[in-house]
């Protein structure tokens, strides 16, 4: 779905398509400024990030309604988020959830080993927004262009 | 000075034999000083209480037989000689008697004072011969023991170094990036609208955040290249992507610093082979350097062109500074080397930008050049090679043999896709390639379809990745959402010790590598 071209008179049409969220996306980290940084940029494109600060939190979060992808930390405080990944796969509710794992380890094992277990893409911090993006296009509709909200 | 007598301690119940061997030793032209005892027991006494240079004991005493002469003798001094003296001319008496710690087996009938006195002296030398090299073998073992416990010690640290650069790099980025992030959300406009000066201030706090994060992976780079620990991910990419992910923070830079930034790069420019990571370091610490010592108005270009003739694509950062004269041109790499300029900069950084830079520039196969001409300009340039199997390999096997603990064989592997395979599962399979690959391994692909690995491997390596490209594959099947990835085909198409000369392994790779397949790009 890609917003209408910016012409003054769909401005109205405008407005509804931003009242409802283009996507809906579980941001899964134990920072919170990592989680509100992606909140308020994703926000610009539509997207609506629901933010959860532990793995298990997370979990439920993604069972309680499936969200369209999740973006997932990999040290957290209850436990590695390798554990996260096996239980989100081996649900049927969240089991074709695609996972965007978004973390400082930059071991190439560490890597294989996520993909392994069924993340759909490994990225590292510092996080480069663009790259996220186009990750982000792999699986869900983002128009062209943010609109910035203050 | 005489040499001193050499003192025997001989064994011997017979008062006939004693006799004899007496005079046997008489017309001896050595000195020799001879104690004699008629048991095992007193002689034992005697050796425990003096020193003697060698004992010479019968077999068959009244009160020990057999070996037991000998194995006695043994237990109260470790390091004496012993020659055996018996009537038993015995084969297996004599090799049992060495075996013992006899040094020699000499039999009575045969005894004439040349062979007694060669007997004695050749025991002496031999048992010191003996004794040293025991000494010398737990010696040994002592230092191998000591060997593996400092490996195991040194491993143990380097894994702690590995960990700790890890963390440290953690810690520091985190916070810095969410700095930085929160800077551009403001920036951006998203907490509110901002005037002009607020955003000037927003564009320094922003710049001066990137340069404590340059800092940080300076140091970083530093300790990592030290211990050996910098892992390279070099792959087919192109110089305009990695160039546009560093443009704006470059632009913000030179606005920043009131510099006018030019980027000057030569049209649709082939493919390149590098780790982009470490490419964009050396950009950034080139960019940085010029504009830290460009004139007044600075001027700084980015530029790039292609040397077709040398496969390979040369970068440089031109700036309009004071230039360095040519003692300065032989220092400059030098790690922290800060030549003496007239330029009045707040941060002096650490010296550490141009040595790094060139040695990212060397691990992704290029070389570092740098022309300055006095009072009008610099330029700093380095060149990468292009995404050419041949050209890459070369470059490849001219610094494998500069490092000496390179791998010992180098192989080729194609793996290949059935052509059906859709265009997004291709792409998938690629970043699946991509992830098998080792830290000094190359991958080329050589279309959607095939994909050509250059492994260098010790002997035994090459099944395992065979084994382990399957079982990797099998466990993202596993787990993967969206279907199993298509299967593919895997060969290895050459195989051969990197010690082979290199333009014949060059020739090799370049009849398996299709060159009309250069540069394809979906």
């Amino acid at each position: 779905m890609a917003l209408p071209p910016q012409d003054p008179s769909s401005e109205v049409l405008r407005q509804d398509t931003a009242s409802v969220p283009i996507a809906r996306i579980l941001c899964i980290d134990d920072d919170p400024d990592v989680s509100r940084i992606l909140k308020k940029r994703l926000a610009a494109y539509g997207a609506d990030v629901v933010r959860a600060f532990s793995g298990m939190q997370g979990f439920w979060t993604a069972l309680d309604s499936p969200p369209d992808v999740i973006i997932l930390d990999l040290a957290m405080p209850d436990g590695d988020g390798s554990y996260i990944v096996g239980r989100l796969r081996s649900h049927p509710l969240t089991e074709k959830v695609p996972i965007i794992m978004l973390t400082g380890q930059t071991n190439p094992g560490v890597k294989r080993s996520m993909l392994a277990l069924g993340i759909g893409v490994y990225l590292t911090k510092p996080l480069k927004f663009d790259q996220l993006l186009r990750s982000l296009r792999d699986y869900i509709d983002l128009p062209a262009t943010a609109v910035v909200k203050p | 000075m005489t040499k001193p007598a050499t003192r025997i301690l001989l064994i011997e119940d017979d008062g006939g034999d004693y006799d004899l061997f007496i005079r046997c030793l008489a017309k001896c032209r050595a000195q020799l000083a001879v104690s004699w005892h008629s048991t095992l027991m007193q002689g034992l006494e005697r050796l425990r209480e003096d020193r003697f240079d060698v004992v010479i004991t019968d077999l068959s005493l009244s009160d020990a037989s057999d070996m037991q002469a000998v194995r006695r003798i043994r237990e109260v001094d470790q390091k004496i000689p012993i020659i055996v003296l018996t009537t038993l001319d015995n084969p297996a008496a004599e090799i049992a008697a060495l075996e013992f710690g006899a040094q020699d087996y000499l039999i009575k009938e045969e005894l004439t004072p040349t062979a007694v006195q060669h007997a004695i002296e050749h025991a002496i030398c031999r048992q010191e011969l003996r004794v040293r090299i025991e000494q010398l073998l737990s010696d040994n073992h002592a230092q191998r023991e000591l060997l593996q416990r400092k490996n195991r010690r040194l491993k143990k640290v380097c894994k702690t170094a590995h960990r700790f650069v890890d963390n440290v790099s953690h810690e520091f980025r985190t916070p810095l990036t969410v700095i930085k992030d929160y800077v551009a959300l403001v920036r951006e406009g998203f907490a509110g609208e901002v005037n002009d000066e607020q955003g000037r201030m927003l564009n320094i706090a922003s710049v001066r955040a990137d340069d404590l994060n340059n800092m940080v992976d300076d140091m970083l780079d530093v300790s990592r290249l030290q211990s050996g620990l910098l892992v390279t991910r070099r792959e087919t990419c192109r110089l305009e992507d990695v160039v546009g992910e560093l443009q704006a923070s470059l632009k913000q830079k030179a606005e920043v610093k009131e510099i006018s930034f030019q980027t000057d790069i030569e049209e649709s420019l082939p493919d390149i082979y590098c780790d982009p990571e470490k490419l964009g370091r050396v950009l950034i610490n080139l960019t940085a350097n010029a504009m830290k010592f460009c004139g007044e108005p600075g001027r700084v270009r980015l530029w790039a062109r292609l040397n077709a003739a040398q496969h390979e694509i040369v970068v440089g950062v031109t700036d309009n500074g004071a230039g360095i004269d040519s003692v300065g041109l032989s220092q400059i790499f030098k790690r922290f080397k800060q030549l003496k300029t007239g330029v009045k900069s707040s941060t002096k950084g650490f010296g550490l930008g141009l040595s790094i830079a060139k040695e990212l520039v060397d691990l992704n196969f290029g070389s570092m050049h740098v022309e300055s001409e006095l009072g009008q300009s610099s330029t700093f340039s380095f060149t990468v090679p292009l995404a050419e199997p041949v050209e890459v390999m070369r470059r490849y096997l001219l610094r494998a043999e500069r490092s000496c603990n390179g791998p010992s064989f180098i192989s080729i592997v194609r793996a290949r896709l059935e052509p059906s395979v859709a265009e997004a599962d291709s792409k998938a399979m690629n970043a699946f390639f991509n992830n098998l690959l080792r830290h000094k391994d190359l991958l080329f692909r050589e279309s959607s379809r095939e994909w050509l690995y250059v492994l260098s491997t010790q002997q035994m390596e090459l099944g395992h990745f065979m084994a382990r490209a399957k079982s990797e594959w099998e466990k993202v099947n596993r787990n993967r959402p969206f279907g199993p990835l298509p299967r593919f085909e895997i060969d290895v198409e050459y195989t051969c010790p990197l010690a082979t000369n290199r333009d014949t392994i060059l020739e090799s790779v370049r009849s398996i590598y299709q060159p009309e397949h250069a540069h394809t790009r979906e």
